[in-house]
């Protein structure tokens, strides 16, 4: 089976844009980055709108995604995923909208106040940023797969925080103002890189190493996790690799999915239909 | 209330009548089969050998994976009759449905972006017939009806086989298929499919 | 017969006229002509459902059809149907895409172009009539009647009675079919021969016992060379299953795993060809562990006679005997034993067991007046000796142990033989069906419960010395013709009947047409039908010797996918002046062969009487009609009407059951089927019948099931015996050394040139090209596979083939070769590979399976609509017969079955190679969207004739 791009890429990106969620979330709880969070905040709702353009792509008619969140109140993962989404795009543009309204009534110098309505947003940015990924996981794990049930959510939610983490850390390092914040934030990161790199390992403990070689050697180990693993840790010292360990993130946040489409597509359960068009016998 | 198909494999000689009848009767298109028939064997080595027709559909499972997994809810357990069933108008193709299954008795119908599948022909059963592949059956190997129902010829041909003449599909998933398989081994040695 | 001219007739003819212009085939062929008629028009939404029959193979089926405003929208099987019980296969089902299919031919074509091309041009139906007329008829002025040949057999619109008689019509001795000879016959024929009764096949509804619903007493069943699960799916399949479910045991012997095989108790896969091998060991294992029922066959068959070694016939009392009074009337003839009680040669008169003066042993050799006689048994015996189940083992390929399992299951529970079509397309056609019919009778089942061969329904109930006609269906010809001796009369009945006959029938005529027939010098079998020896028939074509036939009738099917080697066929068509084509269908035939082609209805459009199932008859229905198609019997008759008027009366030396009366056994009109139909089912018209459909369908028949016929006390005292000469079963065939002779009972008075003896008895003949042969022709390993064919459920002999949804479930045929022989060739399932034989090479896909023996390859025969195909560039089109089409390889060379001249269609050799998919041929299931059914928007028509 080929690879399912718009899929894949909305539940990229769709992470993508949690991890970055959770990581203005994490600056407005911690009272941080602060000059950093406006670009953040506007990242994490790009992100997730592009991920949205991409479910729509994928599905081909808007009617069809609005049809695709009845699943929600069954507690259809596909259906909470769309749902969570949309969510967290509204929280980032409510943040977006408060920070920029902050920024107005602040002085120049001074770091904007968003107020309570921005640590109630930065909360939830926060809390959906981690459950988005979490609820990715689950709606991408291939059911006839079932480790994957809690393996690709932990896959994801680590894939999705070392993007976002990253990602963040690279937009205070364009930034040039908080150096302060950009170690701070790097250690972050490179925590978020480890996490992943240990929720991918369990993940490829359980697959048995059964994947295309170039695909999870390359992409998701070297390049997913190697890569920017040694590129945060010295970040504190070189900046620019921060952007290095972005992608690398990103190509480890792609292989990991084009395995998981491998696995769902490579377990068909006892396709008995396909089998009798084969004309052959199941068993010699 | 747990309608569903029940086939006799002692009597099918795999002949494809229930296939043909199933394309005529729901009007499904070509290289799509809402039903087939495996072929199982032969085993051993000739002229001392056996073997066996399997034909499979939609094996209507107690925990339907493929309802679950229905971001839309098209696909859904009827009231009228326990099935389950798709609803064309809420299918938006996603394909999840076919994910899920874990016998592949689902097929994406790429023209309608729709996934189809066996529905025990309901427009029959409302007009208080057989589904088409079980009227046709040229060897009345198919049988449909209520397991809950001592009388239907479903639960009747169960209890007249005995348990250890009754197979299932193999159930990784804890679907639990409703539809089982009777098989005698002066037929053929029935086996486990993986 | 005058030609029916009403007005709906000619206005159509009128319309038809307008059109005229050449049209490629698929677009202006199914173009309507006819204006619709008002009746559905704006008519609201009717649906209806209507009780019918299929058509789909001989045995049709009880069926429903849904129609909605005229269009057959849905089939199914009838439940009310005793043994299909609403079982309905996919031929059946599939109808649905013949009727309505872009290649059902609605109309009239005349060629435009060369043969070979697919060009046609849509003609009236007074002109294509009159186009066949004014060609038979200079043909007939120019060469005489011999020049007009008929032909049948394809599947779908069968026309079996009418091919026998439009030949005879025109005076010309010529009719063949590809299955005669080749598909029952030898079966059917044999069985009259031998005891004047119904023979052992399932497939043509002789075997009905087996499948009674209740108080049914068999036990088990021999399906040998038969697959009714696979041939007759709905209907005898169905009867299998269930006899299967009630617990009866089977035995197959078929070289291939049929899903018959799959389900019997012993599977003995049998060497092609070499059947009748196996026989011959369960003879001797009977024999030898004395398993047979002795009295029976003591005093109900010929074995005990004592046979002449010089004549090969029973040595009749008065001949050893000339003091020797029988008290029998002449009509029974007394014959010779060797008697237990008195230890003495003694005359052996036809008694009742109890009343017999004998005690006569079956088995002894010995000298009697200085000349050594064995008797039939011993003769059977001595031919069986040798047949060891090891050497069986070694010759037929069968594993000692199945086999004696096999003989110790048939032999131990009642039941018996039911014999299949493999079995006619060896050079044993005659020899092994005398097999299986002897070992039922030597184990006593005959006219029993539970058996295969029993006679039903009222009329089997004797009231007399039982007798037999010969010619053609239940003897009909004998009596319309006053040809042909009775058998059961004295030699001086027969003449004086035939001389009576002579004075009132056309005697001398048919019988010149009887003697001239070619090929019956050597295969006078093929009398019973009445048809030509076809290798015979295609050296006459190409030598025109002894007479050149060059008008050809053709009356179904596809003949360039049925005849054996159609190659050699194909080479001669050019010999052929005028070639005429009637079939629902276009095939591979009207493509490569036809000048002129008469659309014919297909079974959802034409008035008939089903087959019966277990003696209930049921309507075919004229459920719709489109275009303007007729019922099969009608275009010969109308074609006779025409040359009769150029005639102005009489056809010269065409043959007539009464002055300006032809022969030919076809309706002139479709209001004569409908009449014809109605009365068959009691009703008295078309209108009635169809207004109280359920008050004349089905036909339940009073005593149908009827027992030990043959021990009923007759007018003359006696048990009533069976319709033989011997008034008893004729193991021993003794009628085939007269018939071989003379053509004695057929050809009567006036006798064919005798030819080499007929084996009376099962005898084993090495297949001509077989492993074995070919070793000791120095060809061994050249074609190291023996090939054997069979059928499959999606298809009836030609028909199908432009179905989708059967071809997308077997696009192509499925070559079975065992692993490990395609191990050897490096061939790996799936692949295409050729099958070559010494006459041709085709391609199918390798199937690799343990069902065949790793020497054997087996196939369905296939033929390829698609390639002709409005989609493929008529430049690349072919006529779809040489792609993968079984009868490439066949062969129609002798050595022939000595009775009935059959042909090898199975059980010759063959090599197989790495091959690729043939150009035209389709394999994906979207690839046949051009065969999905097209003309339902065709308005629904009122009848032509």
């Amino acid at each position: 089976m080929s690879a399912q791009w718009p899929q894949l890429l909305y539940s990229l990106l769709v992470c993508f844009g949690s991890g970055t969620l959770a990581f203005l979330g994490i600056s407005e709880v911690t009272a941080s980055a602060h000059r950093s969070r406006k670009a953040v905040a506007i990242a994490a709702a790009l992100l997730l709108l592009l991920g949205g353009v991409a479910l729509v792509v994928s599905r081909g008619d808007i009617n069809a995604v609005i049809s695709m969140m009845n699943g929600a109140t069954r507690g259809n993962f596909k259906s909470l995923a769309i749902v969570g989404t949309i969510l967290s795009l509204f929280v980032a543009i409510a943040y977006t909208i408060v920070i920029f309204r902050a920024d107005s009534y602040a002085d120049e110098d001074e770091d904007a106040d968003t107020g309570t309505a921005g640590k109630i947003l930065g909360i939830i940015a926060l809390i959906f940023g981690i459950a988005l990924p979490v609820l990715m996981g689950l709606a991408d794990a291939p059911v006839r797969v079932p480790w994957t049930k809690w393996a690709a959510p932990l896959a994801y939610l680590g894939n999705a925080l070392a993007m976002g983490g990253t990602l963040a850390v690279s937009i205070i390092a364009l930034g040039k103002s908080e150096i302060r914040e950009f170690s701070r934030y790097s250690l972050l990161a490179l925590v978020a890189v480890a996490l992943q790199t240990a929720f991918f390992a369990i993940f490829a403990g359980n697959a048995g190493f059964a994947f295309d070689a170039l695909t999870f050697w390359g992409g998701v180990v070297v390049i997913g996790c190697v890569i920017p693993l040694v590129c945060m840790a010295m970040a504190p010292k070189i900046r620019t690799l921060v952007f290095v360990a972005t992608i690398g993130t990103v190509i480890g946040g792609i292989c990991i999915r084009l395995l998981m489409q491998a696995l769902a597509a490579g377990n068909p359960g006892l396709n008995l239909i396909f089998a009798a068009t084969q004309h052959a016998s199941l068993v010699g | 209330m747990r309608n569903c198909l029940v086939i006799d494999l002692d009597r099918c000689t795999g002949c494809d009548s229930c296939v043909a009848a199933c394309k005529h009767e729901n009007n499904v298109s070509l290289g799509i089969y809402w039903n087939r028939v495996n072929v199982v064997g032969p085993s051993g080595e000739w002229p001392r050998i056996e073997g066996y027709w399997l034909p499979t559909q939609c094996q209507q499972c107690e925990n339907a994976a493929c309802e679950a997994a229905c971001p839309t809810g098209a696909t859904y357990r009827d009231e009228k009759y326990g099935l389950i069933l798709i609803d064309k108008e809420k299918c938006i193709g996603c394909q999840s449905c076919i994910e899920a299954c874990p016998f592949g008795a689902r097929t994406y119908n790429e023209e309608l972006n729709i996934v189809e599948k066996c529905t025990c022909c309901v427009q029959r059963l409302d007009a208080g017939e057989k589904p088409a592949c079980v009227h046709n059956c040229c060897t009345g190997a198919r049988l449909f009806g209520d397991l809950d129902d001592p009388e239907s010829d479903v639960a009747k041909a169960i209890a007249a086989a005995g348990e250890e003449n009754i197979h299932w599909l193999p159930d990784a998933y804890g679907a639990s298929p409703r539809t089982c398989y009777i098989l005698h081994a002066s037929t053929a040695t029935w086996k486990e499919l993986a | 017969m005058a030609l029916n001219t009403n007005v709906t007739r000619r206005s159509f003819v009128k319309m038809a006229a307008l059109a005229g212009a050449a049209a490629a085939i698929g677009t202006q062929m199914t173009g309507s002509l006819i204006e619709a008629p008002a009746a559905y028009a704006d008519e609201a939404e009717e649906v209806k459902v209507v009780k019918t029959s299929c058509h789909g193979c001989i045995q049709m089926c009880p069926a429903l059809a849904t129609i909605k405003n005229g269009v057959v929208v849905k089939l199914e099987g009838d439940p009310a149907a005793p043994e299909s019980r609403g079982s309905f296969c996919i031929k059946g089902l599939n109808e649905l895409h013949t009727m309505y299919s872009p290649r059902h031919i609605l109309h009239p074509l005349k060629r435009v172009g060369e043969r070979g091309g697919t060009d046609f041009e849509v003609i009236s139906w007074d002109e294509a009539i009159e186009l066949a007329a004014t060609q038979i008829k200079d043909a007939i002025d120019k060469y005489g009647n011999y020049a007009f040949f008929s032909s049948v057999g394809g599947g779908g619109s069968f026309s079996f009675i009418e091919a026998m008689t439009i030949n005879m019509a025109f005076g010309s001795p010529t009719v063949f079919e590809p299955g005669c000879a080749q598909c029952y016959l030898p079966r059917w024929s044999l069985s009259k021969l031998f005891y004047g009764g119904d023979d052992q096949s399932i497939a043509d509804n002789a075997v009905q016992e087996i499948f009674k619903v209740e108080d049914n007493k068999t036990e088990v069943v021999v399906l040998w060379a038969a697959q009714p699960s696979v041939s007759e799916t709905a209907e005898s399949g169905r009867g299998m299953a269930e006899l299967k479910a009630m617990g009866a045991k089977t035995i197959v012997v078929d070289p291939n795993f049929s899903p018959d095989a799959a389900k019997a108790d012993v599977w003995l896969s049998v060497r092609p060809g070499t059947d009748t091998g196996l026989c011959l060991s369960w003879y001797r294992y009977i024999f030898e562990n004395k398993l047979y029922d002795e009295q029976f066959t003591k005093y109900w068959t010929n074995l005990p006679f004592l046979i002449d070694p010089d004549t090969k016939l029973p040595v009749k009392a008065q001949e050893l005997f000339p003091d020797f009074k029988q008290s029998t009337p002449a009509n029974t003839p007394a014959y010779v034993c060797f008697d237990l009680k008195t230890g003495a040669v003694a005359p052996f008169e036809y008694s009742a067991p109890e009343n017999s003066a004998v005690d006569p042993e079956i088995f002894w050799e010995g000298e009697f007046n200085g000349k050594t006689y064995k008797t039939a048994g011993q003769i059977y015996k001595d031919e069986a000796e040798p047949w060891t189940l090891e050497h069986a083992e070694e010759v037929c390929w069968v594993p000692a142990d199945l086999n004696e399992e096999a003989i110790k299951l048939y032999t131990s529970l009642n039941g018996g033989i039911a014999n299949g079509v493999a079995l006619d397309m060896t050079e044993s056609a005659s020899q092994i069906p005398l097999g299986l019919m002897g070992l039922d009778s030597i184990m006593g089942r005959i006219n029993k419960p539970g058996v295969t061969m029993t006679q039903k329904g009222m009329a089997s109930i004797p009231v007399s010395r039982p007798i037999t006609k010969h010619n053609g269906f239940g003897g009909m010809f004998s009596d319309m013709y006053g040809c042909g001796a009775v058998v059961g009369m004295s030699d001086e009945e027969n003449e004086e009947r035939a001389k009576q006959l002579a004075e009132t029938r056309p005697q001398a005529l048919y019988n010149q047409i009887l003697y001239d027939r070619l090929g019956m010098k050597n295969h006078k079998g093929l009398y019973a039908w009445c048809h030509s020896h076809i290798p015979t028939v295609r050296e006459a074509i190409a030598t025109g010797e002894p007479y050149k036939p060059r008008v050809w009738f053709d009356m179904s099917g596809n003949k360039l996918a049925m005849l054996g080697n159609a190659k050699s066929w194909y080479d001669v068509f050019p010999e052929v002046d005028f070639i005429i084509a009637q079939y629902p269908m276009l095939t591979s035939f009207q493509i490569e062969a036809a000048d002129l082609v008469f659309p014919c209805r297909e079974w959802l459009e034409e008035p008939m009487v089903n087959m019966t199932q277990l003696g209930t008859q049921w309507l075919q229905n004229e459920c719709t009609h489109i275009g303007e198609t007729v019922s099969h019997g009608i275009p010969g008759a109308q074609v006779i009407a025409k040359v009769q008027e150029m005639y102005g009366g009489s056809i010269p030396n065409g043959l007539e059951m009464a002055p300006g009366v032809s022969a030919y056994m076809g309706q002139p009109n479709e209001a004569a089927v409908k009449k014809s139909v109605a009365n068959t089912l009691g009703a008295p018209d078309w209108e009635t019948l169809q207004a109280n459909i359920e008050a004349f369908v089905p036909r339940i028949p009073e005593g149908y099931w009827q027992y030990n016929q043959h021990e009923v006390i007759v007018d003359d005292g006696l048990p009533a015996g069976f319709a033989t000469e011997s008034r008893k079963i004729e193991v021993y065939c003794q009628i085939l050394i007269k018939c071989a002779c003379t053509g004695y009972p057929f050809c009567y008075p006036m006798p064919q040139e005798p030819c080499e003896d007929y084996s009376p008895i099962c005898k084993f003949i090495e297949p001509c090209e077989s492993p074995v042969n070919d070793e000791a022709n120095g060809e061994g390993g050249q074609y190291p596979f023996v090939l054997t064919s069979g059928r499959l459920p999606y298809f009836h002999h030609g028909t199908m083939r432009h179905a989708a949804f059967s071809r997308e479930l077997y696009p192509i045929p499925d070559v079975k070769i065992n692993p490990k022989a395609a191990a050897e060739l490096g061939i790996e399932h799936g692949e295409w590979i050729k099958v070559i034989s010494r006459r041709g090479e085709i391609s199918g896909r390798a199937y690799l399976t343990e069902g065949v023996a790793p020497g054997v390859v087996w196939m369905e025969r296939f033929w390829n609509p698609e390639c002709f195909d409005e989609s493929v560039p008529k430049e690349n089109r072919t006529a779809g017969w040489r792609e993968c089409n079984v009868n490439v390889l066949t062969k129609n060379t002798a050595p022939f079955n000595e009775v009935y001249g059959s042909y090898t269609n199975r059980g010759f050799t063959v090599r197989i190679e790495k091959g690729e998919k043939p150009a035209n041929v389709w394999v994906e299931p979207k690839e046949f969207a051009p065969f999905l059914p097209t003309l339902q928007n065709e308005p629904v028509t009122p009848d032509v004739f």
